[in-house]
């Protein structure tokens, strides 16, 4: 009779406990945690509650009642953050009609269902940058996303992450001089020129720093304002060193100390000069291999490793790049030609959060961050290491298997 | 006097030429060489730690742990370093000036006249451990050329040539044509072809019945086309989509030509039929790709080696610039690897089985006693990122050394900024040039 009632008693607590889970709530012990902040844990344990993360080390109390997910062979680290993608929305990116537009929003373009998402996600990546692409001078806000999720909302980790703007030639490179003919599209028009990609930057920030000045859209001064008080990064994609050194120039007249660099194939020859201003470089592309084109911009096979060294805080981005690498191989190709390897594994996380401007949720593994990890089978700069299982705020978003 | 003289420099002549054909091996590949590395991998038996390759006369003369190495043998001692064969590019049309011909019957053309020998991609290919390729047309034209295998190493054609007309180039791609009529014309090339050659057997046939040879040479514009229906030649016939992998072969069955398959990313739909039909291939560059289910839009992953693997086919890996990794030989085989290949097969192929392919498998694609010493000595596993190709051994001779490389050095070594306060005389100097210059007005 007594055992019977121990039975039921010990039978609702269970129940009640049950329902005092959250469907999220998770134990993951694997071979070696990563945490990326903080040494590796050798047999290290990870609970995560609500989706964030409740604990992570050696001798860690298990809470009782949640699944245990045990993976003794593998290898766990945050997930990865592509810093500069043009993936994961419908349709044209770059808004063409005009060349200075700063309160478009990337973000109101993503499409939760896109197919390219759910190909970074098996490939490890939980989060992306979204930018407006690079054919307007000043082309938008970028978003930063994760790679899977309920629903758009609750994807979206920020839709103004930094204003992104070009300096160099690229913006200009669709623009016509109107020669002989009546112009019939709105591609007459500056600039056509890298100092006309300029003039028109320039333009924008004067037309919030000084009187007088014909008066922008409420909404994108509003915008440029944030970037001059500091609030909000200057996303520039610079392909040369004469671009980069331009947008320093900028920086300094309009007093823009939040910068982020892109592209930057060339910044390895002012590595010292991006390190004393404390600007953070995306490297959206390790090699260029050229066009041809005299805007060609020379290539370094260690400009990550370069910068890295001269002190400069660098992410890895995957658009323009061919053949969609996934971001580990940029991560063991850039170590193989000179970026150390801690450097490797933050540029792939902590640093990528910290650029985005999102490191208080993602980007590592330390309690109260959103659990967002990936389960590799060895070592994440080994080429012969797979992803096998990819974990969105403690849930599973791809497995291998 | 002088007519002895010109005896004397004609008596010289002549034994210096019976001199260099008694001895056709270089002089550099005369010297014995004794490898002495912490592991060989020699593919085609198993791996050997702390052992001795023995090169001798440009050959493999020992490899193990107990080989005697001669008191005149040029010792290299390379404990960290590890040892395998050159890796081996089965396909590809880099090093030429453009890879093809804008009409589609060229079967006359080939790769060894497109050859630029001093273009950078040999010295990468050098630098990553390639020892043998075969250049051969791209994959535009139906009926492209023939190609050439080389080594990366020399300053002419000849010099660099291994094996001279290996492979006749044929595309399955629809250039312009639907399937239908890119294979009407292949049909209809081949029918006026065997007409041809009944007219040449009949014309011979006359000529014979008159007691004589036929005096007319054969169309040397359709040579390899006929050297291919003899079988002196191989087809490496390109296959864009799984859909022409069965044409390809039911051509090859039905002019009877020795086929190797080039595949495009979506031929993996045609594994099987490969893996039963035991036909040689060569994946793409791009060894994985993915296919969106119409209907759920799910997104599947296709991982080419594995799923080649799986089926049981055998094949080469080929390298391109697609991505980061695709340029390098040991990349194709690590990410085979990483999806579940076996180390020993993904190995083999970049090295023993496009050397079969190539039919350079005498002397290329494995270290084995007797076979040429072409091999490439790394500073770790072949499979690891960060290994690098430190030197180069083509025939026994070392051309290419990674500390020599001066262009690698710079192209991974910050380059350095003048130093003003080094310097100050020079400086100095400058300044006074520039006020001694006259200004233009």
């Amino acid at each position: 009779m007594t055992a019977r009632w121990a039975t039921a008693t010990a039978f609702l607590a269970a129940v009640a406990f049950a329902t005092a889970v959250h469907a999220q709530d998770l134990v993951v012990r694997a071979g070696t945690i990563l945490p990326i902040a903080g040494d590796p844990i050798r047999n290290g344990v990870l609970v995560v509650r609500d989706g964030k993360v409740a604990a992570v080390g050696a001798d860690v109390a298990v809470p009782a009642g949640v699944p245990v997910v045990e993976l003794p062979q593998s290898t766990i680290m945050p997930g990865l953050i592509d810093a500069n993608a043009w993936e994961g929305c419908r349709g044209q990116l770059s808004e063409e009609s005009r060349e200075v537009f700063p309160s478009y929003k990337v973000a109101r373009a993503l499409d939760p269902d896109s197919p390219q998402l759910r190909q970074l996600a098996q490939r490890g990546t939980t989060a992306v940058c979204l930018s407006p692409g690079h054919r307007a001078v000043i082309g938008g806000l970028c978003a930063v996303v994760q790679t899977a999720g309920p629903t758009r909302e609750a994807m979206v980790v920020t839709d103004r992450a930094a204003l992104q703007a070009v300096v160099g030639w690229e913006a200009s490179s669709g623009n016509r001089i109107p020669w002989r003919e009546s112009p019939d599209t709105f591609y007459y028009r500056r600039p056509t020129t890298r100092m006309g990609v300029v003039w028109e930057l320039r333009k924008a920030f004067f037309s919030v720093t000084e009187e007088g000045q014909p008066a922008p859209d409420p909404a994108d001064a509003e915008v440029l304002r944030a970037v001059v008080a500091g609030q909000l990064p200057l996303r520039v994609a610079v392909r040369r060193m004469i671009d980069i050194e331009t947008t320093f120039r900028i920086a300094d007249e309009f007093g823009l100390h939040n910068l982020v660099l892109e592209e930057a194939f060339e910044a390895f020859k002012v590595a010292d000069e991006i390190a004393r201003r404390n600007v953070p470089v995306v490297l959206s592309n390790l090699f260029y291999l050229g066009d041809g084109q005299p805007q060609t911009p020379e290539m370094h096979l260690n400009n990550a490793g370069i910068l890295a060294k001269a002190g400069v805080k660098i992410a890895f981005g995957t658009a323009l790049s061919d053949g969609r690498p996934d971001l580990l191989t940029c991560a063991a190709i850039a170590h193989r030609y000179g970026l150390p390897r801690d450097d490797c594994l933050k540029a792939l996380t902590v640093n990528a959060a910290e650029i985005l401007g999102v490191a208080d949720r993602i980007g590592s593994l330390v309690p109260g961050k959103d659990a967002d990890f990936v389960v590799l089978s060895g070592d994440p700069l080994s080429v012969t290491s797979r992803v096998e299982q990819t974990y969105l705020a403690g849930k599973q978003v791809y497995n291998l298997r | 006097m002088r007519t002895r003289s010109i005896q004397f420099v004609a008596a010289a002549l002549l034994s210096a030429a019976l001199l260099s054909a008694a001895l056709p091996c270089v002089a550099q590949s005369r010297a014995k060489t004794a490898l002495k590395v912490g592991k060989i991998i020699p593919i085609a038996s198993p791996e050997i730690t702390n052992g001795v390759v023995l090169v001798e006369n440009g050959l493999v003369t020992a490899l193990g742990t107990n080989v005697e190495i001669p008191w005149d043998a040029n010792v290299l001692d390379l404990p960290d370093r590890v040892v395998m064969p050159g890796f081996i590019e089965p396909h590809t049309w880099r090093g030429m000036d453009r890879p093809n011909e804008n009409v589609p019957e060229v079967p006359f053309v080939t790769a060894a006249d497109a050859l630029e020998p001093l273009s950078s991609y040999f010295e990468d290919a050098l630098r990553d451990g390639i020892v043998a390729e075969l250049v051969i047309p791209g994959n535009d034209t139906l009926f492209g050329g023939t190609g050439i295998v080389v080594r990366p190493y020399g300053m002419t054609v000849e010099e660099m040539t291994v094996r001279p007309y290996t492979g006749l180039k044929l595309s399955m791609r629809r250039g312009g044509d639907s399937r239908m009529g890119q294979l009407a014309r292949f049909r209809k090339y081949m029918v006026e072809l065997q007409d041809y050659q009944e007219e040449r057997k009949r014309k011979e046939a006359v000529a014979k019945g008159k007691g004589e040879k036929l005096d007319e040479e054969i169309d040397n514009r359709k040579q390899p086309v006929i050297d291919l229906l003899d079988r002196k030649l191989k087809a490496f016939v390109y296959c864009e989509t799984a859909a022409d992998v069965p044409r390809a072969i039911q051509l090859a069955d039905e002019y009877k030509f020795d086929l190797v398959l080039v595949l495009g990313e979506d031929c993996w739909k045609a594994a099987k039929l490969i893996a039963e039909r035991k036909l040689p291939c060569i994946l793409p560059p791009q060894l994985e790709t993915w296919e969106t289910n119409e209907a759920t839009h799910e997104e599947e992953r296709k991982i080419l080696p594995k799923i080649f693997t799986e089926a049981g086919a055998h094949f080469a890996f080929q390298t391109d610039f697609v991505t980061y990794g695709s340029r390098f030989p040991w990349f194709q085989a690590a990410f085979a690897v990483r999806y579940g290949m076996s180390r020993d097969e993904a190995l083999k192929a970049i090295t023993l089985y496009p050397a079969q392919l190539l039919n350079i498998d005498d002397r290329f694609g494995s270290l084995e006693k007797g076979k040429e010493a072409n091999l490439i000595v790394l500073t770790g596993d072949p499979l690891e990122a960060t290994s690098w190709v430190d030197k180069v051994m083509l025939g026994g001779e070392i051309v290419y050394e990674r500390d020599k490389d001066k262009r690698l050095k710079k192209l991974l070594e910050p380059p350095k900024k003048p130093e003003a306060k080094d310097e100050p005389k020079e400086e100095q100097k400058s300044d006074d040039a520039k006020k001694e210059e006259p200004k233009p007005e």
